[in-house]
């Protein structure tokens, strides 16, 4: 009897062991893009492995990155902000995933009846400058001037062709692009054989697989401080967009960094929206649009998409819909 | 099956069982923080002591009473200063203009957090 009890400890034993040694842990913080941190945890059988996996997930990022860039050129590459300074003059030729993420945001413009909004670049950069000094709005007047060049209906993109029929509207995909970039992202992580992996790109995660003893486990933080809560997960993406860290404080009043096309203004319904859903593009849209819708209308874009919400309200106790209450309680 | 072994077997399987549930109800609140600078690490801390730690002449990073926070830095944007104290595994507090990142470590807690 001892020896059998002996025999099947030890059995036991090294089951264990080989079952948690199988893939290890590993953790990389990547190259910042999209004016973010971003880091990938993943388990891989070799450190060799897992390098290969970050260096290719960065090489996506940073490709993604220069394509959306707003503020740079860069060689022999057609990009967000050449399309914005030459699309008004003539049509501009983009790639396979510009149209991508444009068809996304066309689609998101009418879903969200027009909270998520590409194309007021011109608007956000006006925003953008008074974030950057801290301490002014900006003119009203410049303000109603942009929001009447804000209408996507203006760029016609055809046979991978865009050309704006106003030539003042301007592209922005500074709410959809990090997101649309982590699906990218983790569609290369798991060409290469990679399974199991959380790939955090500041506030917008997406998951793949799981750890050895289970799901992944993605904190979601209180504006006021400390975690309010966690959810488990095993394949899809959680983007919360907030407006408590970026933006600025004039005359006392919060401006959040999430602008409103219908106010012309910061969004001030929520202190955070956060979104779980299968696809990281379609969350972070999410995000952003509900960020600037009321819980009414929030509930019905949210279902149209089957993706589940947790909102933090300025005042009151959070809000969520009832599957993103599955997710939860699983740390 | 001697008397004794039964005992034996009883008490690991005891201490076993209260492990597994010490380990639960004590994962998620940090043991150390970790500061990187542009991915090299400056150092790695005990969260039970309190502590005042410059970083590169350009950021002060405070440990008080087991949870850490930015006390101050020269960057532009302030967003690692606005941040709240963190203590759970798995939060971090970023700078980007500086490089700086600050992330809590220990077992259990979350593989990412978002807000």
């Amino acid at each position: 009897m001892k020896k059998v009890l002996c025999a099947l400890l030890v059995v036991l034993t090294v089951l264990f062991c080989s079952c948690a040694t199988a893939k290890k842990r590993y953790t990389q913080t990547l190259p910042t893009v999209f004016d973010t941190f971003c880091e990938l945890t993943a388990y891989c059988r070799s450190e060799e492995e897992f390098r290969r996996v970050a260096d290719a997930v960065s090489g996506e990022l940073l490709r993604l990155h220069r394509l959306f860039d707003y503020f740079n050129e860069y060689p022999d590459l057609i990009n967000l902000k050449t399309v914005n300074e030459t699309a008004g003059k003539e049509a501009v030729p983009v790639d396979g995933d510009f149209l991508a993420l444009w068809t996304l945001a066309e689609e998101l413009y009418e879903a969200s009846d027009g909270k998520c909004n590409a194309a007021m670049g011109h608007l956000t950069a006006l925003w953008r400058d008074c974030f950057e000094a801290g301490d002014r709005l900006p003119d009203g007047e410049a303000v109603r001037e942009a929001l009447s060049h804000t209408d996507p209906a203006t760029v016609r993109v055809e046979n991978g062709m865009v050309f704006f029929l106003d030539p003042d509207v301007r592209l922005d995909f500074g709410a959809i692009a990090k997101g649309y970039a982590g699906e990218r992202a983790a569609e290369v992580a798991v060409s290469l054989g990679c399974t199991d992996f959380v790939l955090n790109l500041g506030g917008n995660v997406v998951v793949r697989g799981k750890k050895p003893y289970g799901a992944w486990q993605i904190g979601i933080e209180n504006p006021d401080g400390g975690v309010e809560t966690s959810v488990s997960l095993s394949d899809g993406a959680v983007v919360t967009s907030g407006d408590y860290l970026r933006g600025m404080d004039v005359d006392g009043v919060r401006y959040g960094h999430i602008i409103d096309p219908d106010t012309g203004s910061s969004a001030r319904l929520w202190r955070s929206v956060t979104v779980i859903c299968g696809d990281s593009g379609l969350a972070d849209a999410l995000s952003t649009a509900l960020f600037c819708l009321d819980e009414t209308r929030g509930r019905a874009l949210a279902a149209r998409y089957g993706a589940e919400v947790l909102w933090i309200p300025a005042h009151g106790h959070p809000i969520r819909t009832q599957g993103f209450a599955a997710y939860e309680g699983g740390e | 099956m001697k008397k004794n072994d039964l005992f034996l077997l009883l008490g690991v399987l005891l201490a076993a069982f209260l492990l597994f549930l010490g380990l639960r109800l004590f994962s998620g609140n940090g043991e150390a923080v970790e500061i990187t600078v542009t991915g090299d690490v400056l150092g790695v801390y005990p969260l039970s002591e309190d502590r005042i730690i410059p970083v590169a002449d350009c950021a002060e990073v405070r440990i008080e009473g087991g949870r850490v926070h930015m006390a101050f830095s020269d960057c532009p944007n302030q967003i690692c200063v606005r941040h709240a104290p963190i203590a759970r595994v798995g939060q971090t507090i970023v700078c980007l203009p500086n490089g700086i990142a600050v992330r809590i470590l220990g077992d259990g807690g979350f593989d990412a957090v978002v807000g």
